[in-house]
């Protein structure tokens, strides 16, 4: 890593921190919710979360479309596996803080909700998405085959968010991503942005790191393929041997 | 094209007559799964007439999906190349597995409904409606089995992985004709639920078309 791009990775981790410690000062000292209270807190959490693991996932999809179009292996299929494990980690966070909030406020910590149930099976295809990845050694097929299942989960995606419009469900419909004005207070308006954005850049720096990962993998994976056998095979030191 | 796609739909459907894979093992072995269900839940008729459309649809799809990853004619990877030899469009192999996957499926599903009629006293409802449902499913469930084992083909996990690809992506197929049966029941029309199916399947055989050329070039 060249010396600018540590600095510029150094830069967006202080940010990620700061913009964090911001919203969460932010997330306290928000008005509490008329009906349920300090409860509602977790929200600066939860939506974040969902909202960062949507976002992943549409990064894993681009980044599919565009090893389908040839390009360049290293640069998108790392891109494509990082961001689909850093979706993961955000969509499992989501449906823990919400059947955390779901305890005190629907009195069970899961229901058979269609927003619950959608989440839980984005999470399940994308967890297939890494385990295929995971079942196959070579990096070409591995990253066409796993591309094809990065374009197809993600059509997952607007049925999650439309779920609570479609179907009858006690989850609350969008507040935020509607259409009109936000049906939400002003200040826990910008409390939840500051959150989004904290947490869209703790994604960003995981996401870098989950990717130099995979880059090392995939040049020791080109290295293993290249070397030639002979250099691979040497000869055992016998030593001297005394007659 | 057509004529090469009912030429290997003809042979994976002779196979599957001489070898009864899917019917003689796995429709006895759903309807096992389906009386099982009832036992469990206690042999109770109301409740299990009841809960019927919804476990009929969920052993469907379960089911469903076992009998895509059975060992068709052109699974074997030297047929694949062999079809390839002889000029076969990988668009041509990959349609004739889905129907013939698909003619499996559907021939499950009207055995699993009778099943369930005798069974769990099941009202299928509106016939019609009934009747669409299950080509539209198992063309579904088909083209999503088939796609997904293409992916898992040769993976580590072998196709002990499909079945995680497939049920979760399945979902609406399961829930589109219950729900259109309950929609139709309550007075309303069920069609839209119907093509809510269609829809899936639609873009999973327009996807899996898309991808049979991409997919066969990097499996040899």
């Amino acid at each position: 890593m060249t010396p600018t791009a540590r600095r510029a990775r150094t830069g967006r981790d202080v940010a990620a921190v700061c913009v964090l410690a911001i919203g969460l000062v932010l997330a306290v000292t928000a008005p509490p919710d008329r009906l349920q209270g300090d409860l509602q807190r977790l929200m600066y959490v939860h939506v974040p979360a969902a909202w960062t693991g949507y976002l992943a996932f549409v990064v894993t999809a681009v980044a599919s479309v565009q090893i389908l179009r040839r390009r360049p292996l290293r640069q998108w299929d790392t891109l494509a596996e990082a961001s689909a494990t850093v979706g993961v980690l955000f969509t499992a966070l989501t449906l823990a803080t919400g059947s955390i909030w779901g305890r005190p406020v629907w009195g069970v910590w899961w229901t058979w909700d269609a927003r619950l149930v959608t989440t839980a099976l984005l999470l399940l295809v994308y967890l297939a998405y890494l385990a295929l990845r995971r079942g196959i050694d070579d990096p070409e097929v591995r990253a066409r085959r796993s591309a094809w299942l990065g374009v197809i989960a993600v059509v997952q995606l607007p049925i999650v968010h439309m779920s609570v419009v479609w179907w009858r469900t006690l989850h609350q419909p969008p507040t935020v991503l509607r259409p009109g004005d936000p049906s939400i207070d002003h200040a826990m308006l910008l409390a939840l942005l500051v959150n989004v954005l904290a947490f869209t850049l703790v994604a960003w720096s995981l996401l870098d790191r989950r990717r130099e990962l995979g880059v090392l993998r995939h040049d020791r994976e080109r290295d293993a393929v290249t070397i030639p056998a002979g250099l691979a095979v040497t000869a055992p030191d016998l030593g001297t041997i005394d007659v | 094209m057509t004529a090469d796609v009912m030429a290997l739909l003809r042979t994976e459907l002779r196979v599957e007559r001489r070898t009864g894979g899917t019917l003689l093992v796995l429709a006895p072995y759903a309807v096992a799964a389906l009386a099982l269900v009832a036992i469990t839940t206690g042999a109770d008729l109301p409740l299990l007439r009841r809960l019927s459309p919804g476990l009929l649809w969920a052993v469907v799809v379960v089911l469903g999906v076992l009998t895509t990853m059975r060992q068709g004619y052109a699974e074997d990877p030297t047929r694949r190349d062999l079809l390839h030899l002889l000029g076969m469009r990988p668009e041509a192999v990959w349609i004739a597995r889905v129907l013939a996957a698909a003619t499996l499926v559907a021939a499950l599903e009207v055995v699993l409904t009778v099943a369930a009629v005798v069974l769990l006293d099941l009202a299928v409802g509106d016939p019609l409606l009934h009747a669409a449902a299950v080509p539209v499913t198992a063309l579904g469930l088909a083209a999503l089995g088939v796609l997904a084992r293409d992916l898992a083909d040769g993976a580590r996990s072998g196709v002990a992985l499909v079945p995680l690809v497939v049920v979760p992506l399945a979902v609406p197929l399961a829930l589109a004709p219950v729900q259109a049966r309950a929609v139709a029941e309550a007075g309303g029309s069920g069609w839209t639920w119907i093509a809510l199916a269609a829809l899936v399947t639609t873009v999973t055989v327009g996807v899996g078309i898309a991808a049979a050329a991409n997919l066969q070039e990097v499996a040899s």
